[in-house]
């Protein structure tokens, strides 16, 4: 059964049908042809022994007499007889005997074979219906008068020609049955390949749908076919499954796009949310910077009318001292405030023009040398830098890390300021040495956040100078980064800027 | 040899019976005894070739009569006969010294002794029916039905069919058969 397996189902179904009738047809065949071998071999035999029964009586009558009155030569005259016979029938030897058993009168048919005669000899009277079916055929008459059994007369008969004839037959038979096998087998041939598409159909059909269905993901397919048996339940089935996942992949499809909406919806509620939050404390920032301001005029007023009046006393003029110092502080953090936010909005007002950031660090260094006389800077630039920039916000961004560098720097150590082109990036770059930086890095680019120690508090560092760095670096497309030095104690800034195309 | 003896007696025994009857030689005047013996075994034989016609018996299982004329030469062979059946009928033997005394008679045997009187003897059963039988040559040519006679030291017969017909009486065709057929001189 294995090469079966490999074949195709319509192959598959035809060649059961084949196998099938081949067997029946030749189970048939054999059956068929046996038996009628057999039945036309034992007919055969009995319509011989009746035709050659006849026979025997006859020449058994006419020999009665012969037999009374012992007359031999009658007798076999009377056999002589059957060789008009000779070449009609096959008989082999005639022979009258009496009733002892002994020889009265012999024929021997003279054209058959010595050995065939003398077999036929030795041959008795069967009993009745014992028939053997030999190539010999004995066949016995009782020659009776007046009830009283005279002798016998025994026919034997040679069966070669009949069982040639009958076995010729058995062959014409036998092809008769081959050619109507071949004709069956063509006919099954022909029938099968037609009948076999009532099963395989279906299956071929399902099977383009089931192909249509994983290639190109089609759930909309339906195979048409209507049919009664298993197969029909097996296309039912088959839509039935395709139904529920298209149905299935439509609600899946809804509760995608239903979920995209509800998180757009939610995004622009929050974006609202902000943006009114944001205008609320812009608003609240100005509101409190004018009122605070006013409020610092007033007392700065008041304060400058106290000392006058207070005749240099001196008691009064410590606490005069301390006030204007703090009226001072709050002047220049309102100061700060508005800058940074006159910055935030100057980003969507400026715009951006192409220059070089090496000539930018070497003139704002020059500067630099004026207002820090105490500090060392060492400008290390290479050749022209061009980025895409506003001028005033680049260089804020210098003078803000520049300061840094300078307030965190131990005495007596340098401060190095790079301009250069690192992974097709503009890199502007300040380092120092002294205090290591703290744990949490991205905080110190926050907004109001100092990570200076307590006691440089006095100094007016409101921790808004990196907080600006990095929102000037990210107006212009870049972003900024500190770490440690490497080999000594000290930090490095790293800002980086995308070049100019 | 007492084992030897018997199988000589078997031989012998089986040769006496199973082979042919050969005739001892016979005188032309009379045969021997054992040669009637035989005869008579023929006469009986003979009834049961034969058909009489239906007058010539009262009823179906009435006897069948045969009659020796003259001098009976079977002795007891042919009384042996006697009381046998042929078909229904059962033989009867009667011995005649002439004719005119015969009566009821199917088959009658002339013995030779009626020679000299054969003419006379046939004259009076003529036309009757009644098988007539005998030994004396030319017996058919004279006109008598059946003469029995030696050919090569066997018994043989002959027939004169005419007269059996002028009997009214029908042979079967098969003694016909193993018969010399003669006609009346």
């Amino acid at each position: 059964m294995h090469f079966l397996a490999k074949l195709s189902i319509t192959r598959k179904l035809i060649a059961i049908t084949l196998l099938t009738t081949t067997v029946v047809v030749l189970l048939m065949a054999v059956v068929i042809v046996f038996s009628e071998a057999i039945t036309q071999k034992r007919s055969l035999y009995q319509k011989r022994t009746e035709q050659f029964a006849a026979l025997a009586e006859i020449i058994g009558s006419r020999s009665t007499a012969a037999l009374i009155f012992d007359d031999r030569a009658t007798a076999q005259e009377n056999l002589n007889a059957l060789r008009i016979l000779d070449h009609d029938t096959d008989l082999v030897l005639a022979s009258i005997h009496r009733p002892d058993g002994m020889l009265f009168a012999e024929y021997q048919a003279s054209h058959r074979d010595s050995q065939l005669r003398e077999q036929a000899v030795a041959y008795g009277c069967p009993e009745p219906d014992q028939n053997q079916m030999e190539r010999l055929l004995p066949v016995c008459a009782a020659i009776m008068l007046d009830g009283e059994r005279l002798g016998d007369v025994r026919l034997v008969f040679d069966m070669t020609t009949d069982l040639q004839q009958l076995r010729t037959g058995l062959i014409r038979y036998l092809f008769l049955v081959l050619l109507f096998l071949i004709v069956a087998f063509g006919l099954t041939v022909i029938i099968s390949s037609r009948l076999q598409r009532l099963v395989s159909t279906p299956i071929l059909v399902l099977r383009e749908a089931m192909k249509k269905v994983s290639e190109d993901k089609d759930y909309s397919v339906r195979v048409t076919l209507s049919s009664d048996d298993e197969l029909g339940a097996l296309v039912v089935g088959f839509n039935d499954m395709l139904a529920q996942i298209q149905s299935r992949d439509a609600k899946l499809a809804q509760y995608s796009s239903q979920l995209e909406d509800e998180i757009a919806a939610r995004t622009a509620e929050l974006a609202e949310a902000n943006r009114r939050r944001i205008l609320w404390l812009e608003n609240l920032a100005r509101f409190l910077r004018h009122e605070l301001k006013n409020s610092t005029i007033g007392i700065k007023s008041s304060l400058d009318l106290i000392e006058r009046r207070s005749q240099q006393n001196e008691k009064i003029a410590k606490y005069i001292e301390r006030a204007n110092t703090s009226v001072s502080f709050m002047q220049r953090l309102l100061e700060s405030v508005g800058s940074a936010t006159t910055l935030e909005t100057s980003f969507q007002q400026e715009s951006h023009i192409r220059l070089d950031l090496t000539q930018l660090v070497t003139q704002q260094v020059q500067n630099y040398h004026a207002l820090y006389p105490q500090a060392e800077l060492i400008t290390e630039c290479g050749n022209v830098i061009e980025v895409l920039g506003n001028h005033t916000h680049l260089v804020q961004l210098l003078d803000k890390l520049v300061a840094n560098a300078v307030d965190h720097c131990a005495l007596g150590t340098p401060i190095i300021i790079t301009a250069k082109i690192e992974n097709d990036q503009a890199v502007l770059a300040v380092a120092n040495q002294g205090a290591s930086l703290p744990d949490d890095k991205e905080r110190m680019f926050e907004l109001f956040v100092s990570m200076r120690d307590a006691t440089h508090r006095e100094n007016d560092n409101l921790g808004l100078g990196l907080y600006l760095v990095k929102l000037i670096a990210e107006a212009h497309g870049g972003g900024v980064m500190a770490e440690e030095l490497p080999v000594v104690q000290g930090a490095l800034f790293t800002c980086r800027l995308p070049l100019a195309d | 040899m007492a084992v030897l003896n018997a199988h000589c007696a078997i031989a012998l025994l089986v040769t006496t019976f199973l082979l042919p009857p050969k005739l001892p030689a016979a005188d032309d005047n009379a045969p021997a005894a054992d040669v009637y013996a035989l005869m008579a075994v023929y006469v009986q034989n003979f009834a049961k070739f034969t058909t009489w016609p239906a007058s010539s018996f009262a009823d179906p299982d009435a006897a069948l009569n045969i009659c020796v004329l003259g001098e009976d030469p079977f002795g007891i062979a042919l009384a042996k006969v006697d009381g046998s059946k042929v078909r229904s009928h059962a033989l009867r033997i009667k011995h005649y010294p002439r004719v005119v005394v015969i009566s009821g008679c199917h088959i009658v045997f002339v013995s030779r002794s009626e020679d000299w009187r054969l003419e006379q003897i046939l004259q009076d059963l003529a036309g009757a029916p009644i098988l007539t039988v005998s030994d004396i040559p030319e017996f058919s040519q004279q006109g008598g039905m059946i003469t029995l006679l030696t050919v090569d030291r066997r018994l043989r017969f002959a027939i004169n069919p005419a007269a059996v017909a002028r009997g009214g009486l029908k042979l079967s065709s098969k003694l016909l058969e193993l018969a010399q057929i003669v006609g009346s001189g």
